[in-house]
């Protein structure tokens, strides 16, 4: 019915990655964009797993003596409204943001891409059953539905993970399925189905392999958006419980302040910007990298 | 920041005004040859033309323009089109209006009200006494739903009417013929006139025609204050013109009022684009700490802001018998543990001062020093007290939440510096949570909430708008017989200085046990632009200059555009 | 092609028939009503009496089941938070100026995107592809609401070239439309980047840059046509999102548009309102894949539906 196509994450066929992966890290290395989407994403874990040896104070730790202070030697991002020192609740920021991030994503994975496959694979009725869900749920309106979400369960992290969730595992089970038919008419898999395979084997076997370079890709690009939306939610109100740090809970207190004290908005926001810009790259170049057709030459 | 300099040509208009309240406008003296503008009314020698009175304001937008329909989703300004039988003046104090003159009978209970001769609403139709008649029992008929019909519950039936326990026509509120008015109450009620200071009197004969709607649209918004709706583009401005027709005490300067419509965060960034002549008050403040620091930094900002307190509190309220707070030195170590000086100067940057107790300084019976000494920040007795009650250090202390309700970033930043002095100083982990405003209503009136971080601004200056939010089954689980008994005679007792000490006695109790640990009163800042002028730029009897009740327009017909307007 | 669209159609009944159900739902289990007020609850006489005058006073079950019978005569009820006007009413007073702005932003980013992604895709690796990457990648990872209000802080604030505001004159159209633009216009420009890089290395493009075709002809000829079918499925759902507004851009710009209704509606538990901005957006959607697969059969014979 529908083939669902993201430019180079899936029309172009890849059982050749298999043969190449000495291949694999010389592109790596040739490819500048997605070393440092790479790098910035390392650095980022680094400084979610490393927070609290690299911060001079706990992130809740306020000094009303020394609020709403520039950036300086003493506060190297200045301080806040309470005096809380800025440079740490940054830090302290990625840890919400890439397990909001990565969360989000493995449970998008988790549902979407055995759907995905299910629909693929058994087609028919179980196709029908999925796809509409998902032709049902894309159509909900997400902001709305994540609102309604967070006014009925109360804010909190794993409220926003549910309603971010609710909608990341529909790209993962398109691409999933649409992958999915595309291999299972090809050459390989006829034979391997000709040898007598059953159809789980054929897909774990074969297909799964195949189709996963994608998925891959797909998932580190949808990471940046369930950081956004955490960050968009969090700046209505809606985010997780203060004091922990958040950037798009700091953004909305930030902004409001944009006119004078512009450190507490522009830190945390380039923290966003630098966040979504890693990711982004590093699935551009995840995908450059596994699908040499996509790069000239 | 203060308006320290007084020009010798603001005095002279100052004088003028004086003698135009005093006497109003028709009799006032004229300066020279004139203007006068569209409804009659002579303008100051320095005011702009009449074509450039225009006064250009951005707030919120509610739905209704009416006043005993909604209070809480209204409109704001429903003193623009429509005289109440009294007003407040700049000063707070009570003044004729609708009015010409009243009495009181000698048990305090009836009160009779003559209307001035020749008012009338916008369509030429003659303002009545059943008019007002009509305006307390629509808003007493709970077909209106009317939403703070709590407020006029002195009024003899009114409540009773509202839970349709009694008939409409048995409310306390006569007309004795067109022009007297008789109210009776139900116990004598010194602060009645405070009250009826907002009845803001809708048209029978439109009202009882078109329903609900009569107030959107300027076809059926008939007035019978100084101004009247020209139009209402929903989500985009309200325009209102001098009402031709009035013939009451208020006739305006201004032609025009534009009132634009936006959401908070798009006020000061109007202002300073010169799209707006002033922000009016909104609560919580329509200026961020951050726009503080930018008017004090400069020059013109600063002579075009102006300061004043403001009738609101905020306070911390504890959670009922289910909760670690049923202990005593549990509530009294939370007051103790909380610094109010650091939160004023570092969250609020001094656009605040402590709060002692419940009534804010200059407020009717406040004498705030007397508790000044009565919870003192004291971190070292606080944690005394905690372990006293069984947590030391804040040992198996139960989780709880500060919720805050639908609060602006500078709330949300006070709560959490709340959170960190608990936990500095006591141990205690508290989180800090914003919860949406109905989610948070609809928990905290089941008593649901264990700590909250809430405000009470005033709505008419009387004591018993505050103290009666603690009588037991109020907004809060907390309940004291002692308390209830002196605030339930304080409310009836006639003198006033008899119900002062009753209150404070009241608030004594309050404060002392603990049931609420009170934190500051907010300051106002507002900005009106130099060519703003009149009334507001004379400093009242308490020494501000204040734009007072911008929620219920009482300034705007005493604004007039100088000169000097672009 | 007949049965295929009737049975989209029916489709698309169908998933709107379940998200209006499941909103339904949704939006009843939040707590506190759309009468319950701020600073005293209201005496439980007035309560019953307004919700009963709103028909909130039935069972669950029949007000759905009314609601659904009313929409399918085209009445949506009247919103709670403009009393007196019906949700048709309040959606044809927003919705245009939502659409005007989104349409705006919509063309400049489509415009901008594509010949940006085109041109930097030309060349690839020179100074103008870096430039086109950091653009595109700005507008995606800046959010509205810090972008917003800088743009306000400097255009306005700053150097008062701009109004800070309003939406009556085309100088107040400027800075939302950029605000709003910036982001689609990222993500156009990287597809489209990808997309053509990806046809200039087919076979068909090469045997035509062998034959000495010029470079203009072959962008034009061949690869745009051929870059254009898989970046439908990044441009189709930039239609739904940019025509529901955005209560970012339009709070910040005071933009009287449909975005602020999404979040105002659930906080006032406006239900008629939700329910009507659900099946909107539901309907944009559905509508956006429907005409997307169409376009897919036009851009390429080789798909077909049965």
């Amino acid at each position: 019915m529908r083939v669902y196509a993201v430019p180079g994450t899936g029309l172009a066929g890849r059982h050749e990655i298999n043969a190449g992966r000495r291949g694999w890290l010389r592109r790596l290395r040739r490819n500048p964009m997605a070393l440092a989407g790479a790098v910035v994403v390392a650095f980022l874990i680094f400084l979610a797993l490393a927070a609290p040896w690299i911060t001079p104070v706990p992130y809740d730790r306020a000094n009303f003596g020394e609020a709403w202070q520039f950036p300086s030697a003493a506060h190297w991002l200045g301080t806040d409204a309470i005096g809380r020192d800025l440079y740490t609740r940054v830090v302290y920021g990625a840890r919400v943001s890439l397990t909001v991030g990565f969360t989000a994503q493995a449970i998008a994975l988790a549902v979407g891409l055995p759907l995905g496959l299910a629909a693929g694979v058994l087609g028919g009725r179980t196709d029908f059953l999925i796809m509409r869900a998902v032709d049902t749920l894309t159509a909900f309106p997400q902001l709305l539905f994540a609102l309604l979400i967070m006014v009925v369960l109360g804010p909190g992290l794993g409220n926003i993970l549910l309603a971010i969730s609710f909608h990341a595992w529909i790209p993962i089970c398109r691409l999933a399925r649409a992958q999915c038919l595309r291999e299972r008419e090809r050459d390989y898999v006829e034979a391997a189905r000709a040898q007598g395979a059953g159809e789980v084997s054929v897909v774990m076997r074969h297909v799964l392999p195949n189709i996963l370079a994608p998925i891959i890709v797909a998932v580190t690009l949808g990471i940046p958006q369930a950081i956004f939306t955490e960050a968009a939610l969090s700046f209505l109100g809606l985010g997780v419980r203060a004091p922990t740090p958040s950037w798009g809970q700091m953004v909305g207190e930030g902004v409001t302040n944009i006119r004078y004290y512009w450190h507490l908005a522009l830190f945390p926001s380039l923290m966003i910007a630098v966040t979504m810009a890693g990711f982004t790259l590093l699935g551009d170049g995840v995908r450059d990298v596994l699908d040499p057709r996509a790069l000239k030459n | 920041m203060h308006r320290m300099r007084t020009p010798r040509s603001r005095l002279c208009v100052a004088g003028l005004l004086v003698a135009l309240v005093v006497f109003g406008p028709g009799y006032g003296p004229t300066v020279g040859a004139a203007t006068v503008n569209s409804v009659g009314v002579a303008l100051p020698s320095d005011a702009a033309p009449p074509s450039k009175q225009v006064l250009t304001l951005i707030g919120r937008e509610g739905t209704y323009l009416d006043w005993s329909k909604t209070v809480q989703k209204g409109q704001w300004m429903p003193g623009l089109m429509s005289d109440p039988l009294v007003m407040q003046d700049y000063n707070s104090d009570i003044k004729p209006l609708a009015a010409a003159r009243w009495s009181v009978s000698p048990d305090g209970r009836t009160w009779t009200f003559v209307l001035r001769p020749g008012l009338r609403w916008s369509d030429g139709v003659p303002l009545s006494a059943s008019d007002f008649v009509y305006t307390i029992r629509r808003m007493a008929n709970p077909e209106t739903g009317f939403d703070v019909a709590w407020y006029f519950s002195a009024v003899k039936n009114f409540k009773e009417a509202n839970e349709g326990k009694a008939k409409l026509e048995d409310i306390g509120a006569v007309a004795v013929n067109p022009a007297t008015l008789q109210i009776t109450t139900t116990d004598p009620t010194p602060y009645l006139l405070m009250l009826l200071s907002d009845l803001y009197v809708v048209p029978e004969h439109v009202v009882a025609k078109t329903g609900d709607p009569w107030s959107q649209s300027p076809d059926t918004a008939v007035s019978s204050g100084p101004f009247k709706l020209a139009s209402w583009e929903r989500d985009k401005q309200l325009i209102f013109v001098a009402n031709p027709a009035y013939a009451g005490i208020r006739k305006p300067y201004l032609e025009r009022i534009v009132y634009k419509v936006g959401q908070d965060q798009s006020f000061f960034p109007a202002y300073l684009a010169n799209e707006v002549d002033a922000i009016p008050w909104i609560y919580e403040g329509p200026l961020g700490p951050s726009d503080l620091a930018r008017v004090q930094s400069d020059p013109r900002l600063r002579r075009e802001a102006h300061i004043w307190p403001y009738f609101q509190t905020w306070w911390i309220a504890f959670g009922g018998e289910a909760t670690a707070f049923k202990d005593a030195r549990v509530r009294k170590a939370f007051a103790m543990a909380i610094d109010r000086d650091a939160i004023i100067k570092s969250v609020l940057r001094g656009m605040a001062v402590p709060a002692y107790g419940m009534l804010p300084p200059g407020f009717h019976c406040a004498q705030p020093a007397r508790l000044k000494g009565a919870q003192p920040y004291n971190p070292a007795e606080a944690k005394k007290l905690l372990a006293e009650a069984g947590y030391p250090d804040g040992r198996g202390f139960p989780k709880y939440d500060l919720d805050l309700r639908a609060a602006s970033p500078t709330i949300q930043a006070a709560g959490e510096a709340i959170q960190a002095m608990v936990k500095q100083n006591l141990g205690i982990d508290v989180g800090v949570q914003n919860l949406e405003r109905k989610l948070f209503m609809d928990r905290l009136n089941k008593y649901d909430l264990p700590l909250v971080l809430i405000p009470w601004e005033y709505d008419y200056a009387d004591a018993s708008n505050f103290m009666n939010i603690y009588k037991s089954g109020g907004r809060h689980p907390w309940s004291n017989a002692d308390y209830d008994k002196a605030v339930v005679a304080a409310n009836s007792t006639m003198g006033d200085a008899q119900r002062c000490t009753m209150y404070r006695r009241a608030e004594d109790i309050l404060v002392r046990d603990p049931g609420a640990v009170f934190l500051w009163h907010p300051t106002v800042t507002q900005l009106w632009k130099p060519w703003v002028k009149g009334l507001i730029n004379r400093t009242n009897k308490y020494g501000f200059v204040s734009w007072s009740r911008p929620s219920k327009a009482d300034m705007p017909p005493y604004i007039y555009m100088g000169n000097e307007k672009p | 092609m007949g049965r295929y669209l009737v049975a989209r159609a029916a489709a698309i009944l169908g998933t709107l028939l379940i998200i209006s159900l499941f909103v339904f739902i949704v939006m009843h289990a939040i707590p506190g009503g759309p009468f319950d007020e701020d600073k005293m609850p209201l005496p439980p006489a007035s309560k019953a009496n307004i919700l009963r005058s709103y028909g909130l006073d039935r069972p669950l079950s029949e007000q759905y089941v009314r609601f659904v019978w009313n929409v399918a005569h085209l009445n949506f009820g009247v919103s709670y938070q403009s009393p007196g006007e019906s949700v048709v009413h309040l959606l044809s007073r927003v919705w245009p100026v939502t659409m005007h702005l989104g349409g705006m932003a919509l063309a400049i980013a489509l415009a901008g995107g594509l010949s940006l992604g085109v041109t930097a895709a030309l060349r690839q690796n020179t100074a103008v592809d870096y430039l086109t990457t950091g653009v595109a990648v700005f507008g995606l990872v800046v959010p509205h609401f810090v972008l917003g209000s800088l743009l306000i802080l400097l255009f306005s604030t700053m150097l008062g070239w701009l109004p800070a505001g309003g939406w009556d004159a085309p100088r107040q159209w400027i800075l939302p439309t950029l605000t709003y633009c910036l982001a689609p216009l990222g993500l156009v420009a990287r597809y489209t980047r990808v997309s053509v890089l990806e046809v200039l290395g087919a076979d068909h493009v090469r045997t035509a840059r062998a034959k000495g075709l010029a470079a203009r002809r072959i962008v034009l000829r061949h690869v745009l046509r051929n870059a254009l079918v898989p970046l439908l499925t990044v441009i189709g759902p930039l239609f739904p999102d940019l025509l529901t507004g955005s209560i970012f851009v339009e709070g910040i710009f005071r933009v009287p548009g449909l975005g602020r209704y999404f979040v105002t509606s659930v906080y006032d538990r406006d239900y008629p309102m939700i329910m009507g901005l659900a099946l909107l957006a539901a309907l944009l959607v559905s509508v956006m894949y429907l005409v997307s697969d169409l376009l897919y059969l036009l851009a390429d014979p080789r798909i077909r539906y049965t």
